[in-house]
């Protein structure tokens, strides 16, 4: 799957912020919508760019960590 | 990934409220959450052995009522989704859990002028019943938990003045 990704970059609190586009190209349907992320990240850093902050942490609902408001809605597009 | 298909174009944003501050990228500082908590989402109990599991008979309906508001996981998808950024739902589900049980009712009416109080100095929105908020919660939180919230606070207010 190639996707176009358009992602919040902003430095810090005070920065003022902006989408950015980043294309992702061999996006497996299995992979989880954090993994995708984390393989994007992993080709900025190879790439000596500054990978994306996002929060995360047991990965399967039940922290409460992950933040992402996805094509407009919080968390994505599935539902409970 | 499998709700998207190739060549989409995905747009992804950080949870976005006054009250969350972006830390950097699509990270954001949801500490509002836990100093809510600290204001009133606790039991005092004395620690010590556990006592006797029917010495405090729960009725099952509101043992099944304080559950389902329990298993709110404070992400703050509720104040990202609602217009006016109101942290009603959260906020709600932790006074229904602990109102619903005899362990909460000692300190029901402190905890929510108190959590009300944190909530509104944190800067969130107050609720209009769009009901946004249960659609996108990923536990299923209810509506009916704010409206619980009010009740009890309504009751609170008449008992105590903050």
């Amino acid at each position: 799957m190639k996707l176009t990704l358009k992602i919040w970059r902003q430095n810090g609190p005070k920065d003022k912020g902006k989408l950015v586009d980043y294309p992702v190209d061999h996006v497996s349907p299995d992979m989880s919508f954090l993994e995708m992320l984390d393989v994007l990240n992993e080709h900025l850093v190879e790439k000596g760019e500054e990978p994306v902050a996002f929060d995360h942490d047991c990965r399967e609902g039940i922290c409460g960590m992950c933040s992402l408001v996805i094509n407009g809605r919080a968390h994505g597009p599935q539902s409970v | 990934m499998r709700s998207f298909k190739d060549g989409d174009v995905i747009y992804i944003e950080p949870f976005r409220a006054n009250s969350f501050p972006v830390i950097k990228d699509l990270a954001v500082d949801r500490s509002a959450f836990d100093r809510i908590i600290q204001s009133g989402g606790y039991v005092s109990v004395s620690t010590g052995a556990a006592q006797d599991a029917n010495n405090l008979p729960v009725p099952k309906n509101d043992a099944d009522k304080a559950f389902a508001a329990a298993t709110c996981i404070g992400c703050g998808a509720c104040v990202a989704t609602c217009k006016n950024a109101s942290a009603m739902l959260f906020v709600s589900a932790k006074v229904s859990q602990l109102a619903l049980l005899p362990q909460g009712k000692v300190e029901a009416t402190d905890r929510v002028l108190n959590m009300v109080h944190q909530m509104d100095l944190e800067g969130f929105g107050n609720c209009t019943n769009t009901g946004a908020c249960e659609v996108e919660c990923p536990k299923g939180i209810s509506l009916d938990n704010i409206a619980r919230m009010n009740r009890e606070y309504l009751k609170a207010s008449l008992i105590k003045e903050k």
